[in-house]
């Protein structure tokens, strides 16, 4: 390999799917992707790891797909991150500005930042991420405070944290095939980025991507993340609730959702049939449309009415303003935009992945693993620029695609 | 007893009809039933089946309210906690429920001589019929009888206190009866035409109460062309602590047994989360009419056990009954979860610290180590032999277990998110 170039891997060990994207990192500046690998999760639920062993076969045979493909050692792994133990929580702090001058120094905003970051947190558990919210002078929003005079300075974290040993299982999985951790990263935040644009981040949106075993979402707004959050439920449940409620096996109510599966009630349904397996053989029965259409937006209403909840006042038309986008595997079923809208009261859509991204990671399922090479590059970039100061805003759009089925 | 129908100790009885003394045994080579319909909801299904004929079966009802009691038309009653409740409903109140439960042990003791088959039948939520159904079931188990409990468990929209109450109930009354069969309103209100009223959900829970207790019945009182008795009753609930896997099919005589197996999969109660399962001991049971024929019967029979046992543990039989012309009926009796649900619990408490919440389904969980010999042994051992089974088993179990089962608990507000929504929100789905 060129030698200023660095081998990253995105990992994502969900709960349908296990997906591994090989980027190489060119000058900390540019991304290719070189490789990509893709295996069924097991030991895998409502994204948590409850087999290590059968998790981590299946985490293995696609880092090995990857790899292969790529050609070339992967050097670092950003993880995703999803489960119940999950959680977040709010802390502020201000400083007075410590200069005669009333001068912002890099100290005063180191203070400020450790203050705000030093809420300690209950026993066995670990902080992913520390998401800064944009510093405010005297009550008044700025990006960057150094140089700039005020009395007093503050800053607020949304600081996100999860379980120890839960986290340290998938890090373990990784460590299993002899590779290194740089990253752990939010799934809600590797998939935001890829489906919102800034101006839509600046304007407010909430991304909500709704999986296999479960919905993950983040909310922006100037820009910055307001707020992350995890629902343990996912397209897994809309399965299940099927197939009790139409009385048929998983695997039968796996297939009849992908085929038939429809998240808004429809009046143009009632009394419409729909053939279980479809195959016309012996066995194949016929089901009510309005009865799987019934079972699945109970499902999705609950669901976003408790993404709903978690966010709370932060939700309304005016605070985001670009709407909501939806991602996911789980996002594809017709009428779940609709069923957002709904529930949330905020005009909704299905997103999309990027332009550049190759057909065969089009797919909404994708967002994540795309996502978590972003935050690679972006790391990658600051590693070397070595400041603060150089946000990495501009960067992904030099995110180039020389991907081919290899 | 005393014929005044008062008396200490919580053992007044009303029992107009005491010549019949419920110490008395029974004539030697038949089987003794006995059914006690606890709280408003057992009154009601008790009375129901009382129009059935089910000779043999004495009927008793059981309340804390002498006003209901005269009026369930029952002949043999028994009012407990006189001494708490001076007669009246308890009001749903858990804490005069347990005092309640307290005095009448004893009276069931007397109420349960003789029985060999008791069944209990009642209302879970309230606060007075899971108290006072485990006290029956404990004075029935120190008798050596076998028993069986129906528990209509309230819909959730009723709150989540009252579900909460009816869980405990039924936890405690799984480690005290042989079977302990669920009726979930949420479940059976989907049996429902879409236009009839909610309340109609108790005359279906009846229904189902009253198929269940005949079926169970002629087992044990006709001789079948393919005999079942109490051995093997006893024998499918061996172990108790267990979950009580329960299901009906029908169909009329043309479709036959075929018919009858397609609609016993299509059973409402199978379709559960709990009852995904498959079960450890099966017993299938088969009532029709005198013209029924029997070929194709085996095949069925195979059918059922492929679909709902493991292998080796199935005892099946047939019952020729004028009752039943024109119709076919399969009922299937097993236990599941044995051993898988203490096996779980090992394997959380080796990840945790053992949470008191958890500790009680410890608790609970260990009798059924306990009575298999081995004990509560080391938590490394359990977790290794779940690993052992998970391998064992594969994925393959998923289709027709609870997809959920093995995952943590999945609780928002007092709800069970892995319980499918519109099971929860009492939403009618006419598949």
């Amino acid at each position: 390999m060129i030698a200023n170039s660095k081998i990253i891997a995105g990992i994502e060990i969900g709960t349908s799917k296990t997906a591994v994207l090989v980027g190489e990192i060119v000058n900390g500046n540019s991304l290719n992707i070189i490789g990509f690998g893709e295996s069924h999760s097991r030991g895998v639920i409502k994204g948590g790891i409850f087999d290590f062993k059968q998790a981590s076969d299946a985490a293995h045979a696609a880092i090995h797909t990857a790899e292969k493909q790529a050609g070339a050692h992967i050097e670092g792994v950003y993880l995703a991150q999803t489960g119940a133990h999950i959680e977040g929580f709010y802390n502020e702090a201000s400083v007075t500005v410590s200069a005669s001058d009333n001068l912002v120094s890099s100290q005063d905003i180191r203070r400020v930042c450790e203050s705000a970051k030093a809420k300690s947190l209950p026993g066995g558990r670990t902080v992913i991420h520390h998401i800064r919210r944009p510093f405010r002078l005297d009550g008044r929003m700025v990006a960057d405070p150094e140089y700039l005079e005020g009395g007093k300075l503050e800053v607020g974290y949304w600081t996100v944290h999860g379980d120890l040993n839960k986290l340290s299982d998938s890090i373990h999985i990784v460590n299993g095939f002899s590779l290194h951790v740089d990253d752990l990263i939010l799934s809600s935040l590797a998939s935001g980025v890829m489906v919102a644009g800034d101006d839509e981040m600046r304007n407010g949106v909430l991304v909500i991507d709704v999986g296999c075993g479960s919905t993950d979402f983040v909310l922006y707004r100037d820009g910055y993340v307001v707020r992350t959050g995890t629902v343990p439920v996912g397209g897994d449940h809309i399965t299940n609730d099927l197939s009790l409620g139409l009385r048929i096996r998983r695997d039968q109510a796996e297939a009849l959702k992908l085929r038939c599966g429809k998240t808004m009630l429809d009046s143009a349904d009632k009394g419409k049939k729909i053939w279980l397996n479809g195959d016309l053989a012996i066995g194949d029965r016929e089901l009510s449309q309005h009865a799987l259409n019934q079972i699945a937006h109970a499902r999705v209403e609950e669901l976003f009415g408790l993404v709903k909840k978690k966010l709370g006042e932060l939700l309304s038309p005016q605070k985001v303003a670009a709407g909501v986008i939806l991602t996911g595997g789980s996002a594809r079923f017709p009428g779940m935009a609709e069923a957002a809208e709904e529930v949330l009261g905020i005009q909704a859509q299905v997103g999309e992945n990027p332009a550049w991204v190759t057909e065969q990671l089009k797919g909404l399922e994708y967002s994540t693993v795309l996502g978590l090479l972003n935050y690679g590059l972006k790391n990658e970039n600051e590693n070397r620029s070595g400041g603060r100061k150089r946000r990495a805003g501009g960067l992904f759009r030099k995110m180039t695609q020389i991907f081919d089925k290899g | 007893m005393n014929d005044d129908g008062v008396s200490k100790e919580g053992k007044s009885t009303v029992d107009p009809g005491a010549g019949d003394n419920p110490g008395q045994s029974a004539p030697a080579g038949k089987v003794r039933i006995k059914l006690f319909g606890i709280g408003g909801a057992g009154m009601n299904a008790a009375s129901r089946l009382a129009t059935e004929n089910l000779g043999e079966v004495d009927l008793i009802a059981v309340n804390t309210d002498t006003q209901a009691l005269t009026a369930c038309g029952l002949e043999k009653r028994f009012l407990v906690g006189e001494t708490v409740t001076r007669g009246l409903s308890a009001g749903g109140d858990p804490e005069m429920g347990r005092r309640v439960a307290e005095t009448a042990a004893s009276g069931f003791d007397n109420w349960m001589r003789g029985a060999d088959v008791v069944f209990l039948v009642t209302g879970l939520g309230g606060g007075t019929g899971g108290p006072v159904t485990c006290a029956a079931a404990e004075a029935a188990s120190r008798t050596g009888a076998l028993t069986v409990t129906f528990a209509v468990l309230p819909f959730s929209f009723e709150g989540t206190r009252r579900q909460k109450q009816a869980e405990e109930s039924l936890a405690a009354l799984r480690k005290s009866c042989d079977a302990v069969i669920p009726l979930p309103n949420d479940i059976l209100l989907q049996q429902m035409g879409e236009n009839a009223p909610v309340l109609e959900v108790f005359r279906e829970s009846d229904d189902w109460i009253a198929r269940g207790v005949r079926s169970i019945w002629s087992l044990l009182t006709h001789s079948g062309q393919i005999n079942l008795d109490l051995g093997d009753l006893r024998q499918v609930f061996r172990q108790k602590g267990g979950k009580t896997l329960y299901g009906l099919g029908t169909a009329d005589e043309e479709g036959g047994v075929d018919a009858a197996f397609k609609d016993l999969l299509m059973c409402p109660l199978l379709h559960t989360p709990e009852f995904a399962s498959r079960a450890d001991h099966l017993l299938v049971h088969v009532s029709a009419g005198p013209g029924f024929a029997m070929c194709d019967f085996q095949e069925t029979v195979q059918r059922i056990g492929e679909r709902f046992g493991r292998d080796g543990h199935l005892a099946m039989g047939v019952v020729l009954d004028g009752q039943f012309s024109g119709r076919v009926e399969i009922c299937v009796l097993g236990t599941t979860e044995i051993d898988r649900g203490r096996l779980d619990s090992g394997r959380r408490q080796s990840r945790k610290q053992a949470s008191p919440a958890r500790e009680s389904g410890q608790a609970l969980l260990s009798g059924a180590g306990a009575a298999r010999g081995d004990g509560a042994e080391s938590k490394k051992e359990a977790a290794a032999a779940l690993k052992a089974r998970q391998r064992e088993f594969g994925f393959d179990e998923d289709e027709r277990r609870g997809f959920f089962d093995r995952s943590e608990s999945n609780v928002y507000e007092g709800e069970d998110l892995d319980v499918p929504t519109y099971l929860r929100r009492g939403i009618r789905i006419s598949p």
